[in-house]
């Protein structure tokens, strides 16, 4: 039976795992992360979830264990942010190779010297290249419904691949909001038990995370290249599937806002989208041709679908909560990349770094850029909103 | 010179998160599941003697050995499984009865 409850994104996250009956769950706490893993131990002392609960010595440990867990062929979970996500990098490249579907949850947080407890994506950003899938969420609904869909799409057989589900720490992990819960049925139907594809079996042996000679390397690079680019159709046909039963869409790798006249449009992550909407709102008020993209998945990056949302576009302006030292933001120099040689004038917008509020003005201050450089204006490249002191 | 067939699969025919095939080098069988057909006990010179009636099933035997020769029985007893046991000796060393003892292979008891 479905019921709605006021939810802060960490505890949605635990409501979501236990709700996917993970078998597996490994723990080291970090703010933000800690109350996911506090509110699994209380549904696993109270008895509403049966799955072994192992507390690591370090993120390292962490992940080195859910990879031994999933690798005998269970369903396993683990929590992280910032630090503890940099921690684990060296295990992170583990999973996808091996074809763990593992699901890890990172609330995203500021990472290095100039770092606090609050959200920016320099964390994540850093695992791009792991073969990790990355899905980057709004609101508190969405990181339930995530995780209802991670384990599919991970556990799907066209791609098996581990996914990670970023939230902005604070703004959701410590926010509260309505959230609808589905019934255990209804999930049970959706997600059924975990076929493992590969797990170790004394009779059938295998060997996994072996070190590998220069003669077999490139054959399983190249492997995990092309099951990245076959998990793009899982994610929109788990979507697709996720709307049927449950009624809501988030349109697969990204959705648009308004985008159908738009001659300028703004690519979002995050929780930013909630906050572009508004000011895309504003501005079509005053009779502007604004729109919308928020882009979901860094993992797999939808070049063919930004392409098809940027059509007859004038300007984009792409925003970015992370930096990669040197002039632009990662989700920019991506997205320029994807959308290569046609022409269209792209903006980097840095803003909300470290966790710095992030307004509606800001963001209108971003669509004023884009439409500056839209009629013909000379404008930078990059540009960083809130700022103090001459750029 | 030793003859070697590589084992060289296209990146379809690579079995998933595998890239070890099953070969065998120098009488070395290599690959998934090799070490179930190299039977490494034979490499070493000396082989543990358990007795049985003296032992007072505290496990630290069968909690030490690096190889897992070790078997933990029902009744808390212990049966060794010499196939991998290399007789590095770390069960008698650990026993506080004295009931393991290390004696060279082809030594008469």
């Amino acid at each position: 039976m479905r019921s709605i409850k006021a939810l802060t994104g960490t505890h949605t996250v635990a409501y979501g795992v236990k709700l996917c009956r993970v078998e597996v769950i490994l723990n080291y706490p970090i703010t933000p992360q800690t109350i996911i893993i506090e509110q699994l131990a209380d549904f696993i002392n109270d008895g509403d979830l049966d799955a072994d609960f192992i507390p690591a010595d370090s993120e390292h440990s962490a992940m080195s264990i859910a990879i031994g867990a999933s690798a005998t062929g269970v369903r396993t979970f683990t929590a992280t942010a910032s630090h503890g996500l940099a921690l684990m990098h060296e295990m992170l490249y583990v999973p996808p190779q091996v074809r763990l579907p593992i699901v890890l949850a990172n609330v995203n947080r500021s990472l290095g010297a100039a770092s606090g407890i609050w959200v920016e994506y320099n964390d994540s950003m850093a695992e791009r290249d792991s073969g990790w899938l990355q899905v980057y969420v709004e609101d508190n609904q969405e990181v339930l419904d995530m995780l209802l869909q991670s384990y599919r799409i991970a556990e799907d057989p066209r791609a098996v691949l581990p996914i990670m589900i970023c939230l902005d720490a604070f703004i959701l992990s410590h926010t509260v909001e309505r959230v609808e819960i589905p019934g255990q049925e209804e999930v049970d139907n959706f997600l059924p038990k975990f076929k493992p594809l590969n797990f170790l079996d004394p009779k059938n042996p295998i060997s996994m995370n072996i070190a590998v000679s220069p003669a077999h390397s490139m054959e399983m690079r190249y492997q995990l290249d092309r099951l990245m680019e076959n998990s793009r159709q899982v994610i929109k046909d788990v979507d697709k599937e996720f709307a049927e039963t449950f009624g809501r869409s988030y349109g697969g790798l990204i959705d648009t806002y308004r985008m159908e006249d738009a001659k300028i449009g703004l690519i979002t992550l995050g929780t930013a989208t909630s906050t572009g909407r508004m000011a895309v709102d504003e501005l079509r008020a005053e009779g502007k041709k604004v729109g919308l993209i928020k882009l979901r998945f860094m993992r797999p990056f939808p070049h063919d679908e930004l392409r098809e949302a940027t059509k007859g576009l004038k300007a984009l302006g792409v925003f970015d909560r992370s930096i990669s030292a040197n002039r632009y933001g990662p989700v920019f120099t991506e997205v320029r990349n994807s959308l290569y040689g046609g022409g269209m004038p792209i903006i980097d917008h840095i803003a909300g770094i470290g966790g710095r509020d992030l307004t509606v003005a800001a963001l209108r201050e971003m669509f004023a850029v884009i439409e500056k450089r839209a009629s013909g204006h000379r404008t930078k490249d990059c540009y960083w909103h809130g700022l103090r002191g001459e750029m | 010179m030793i003859k070697k067939k590589l084992w060289l699969p296209t990146w379809q025919e690579t079995p998933p998160g595998v890239a070890l095939g099953k070969e065998e080098r120098v009488g070395m069988k290599v690959g998934p599941g090799s070490m179930s057909q190299n039977l490494t006990g034979t490499w070493g010179s000396s082989n543990p003697l358990y007795d049985q009636d003296k032992c007072i099933r505290c496990q630290r035997c069968w909690f030490i050995c690096p190889e897992g020769c070790i078997i933990r029985k029902e009744n808390d007893l212990m049966e060794f499984d010499l196939r991998y046991c290399k007789g590095c000796g770390l069960c008698a060393k650990v026993c506080p009865k004295g009931v393991i003892t290390i004696l060279k292979k082809g030594v008469r008891q």
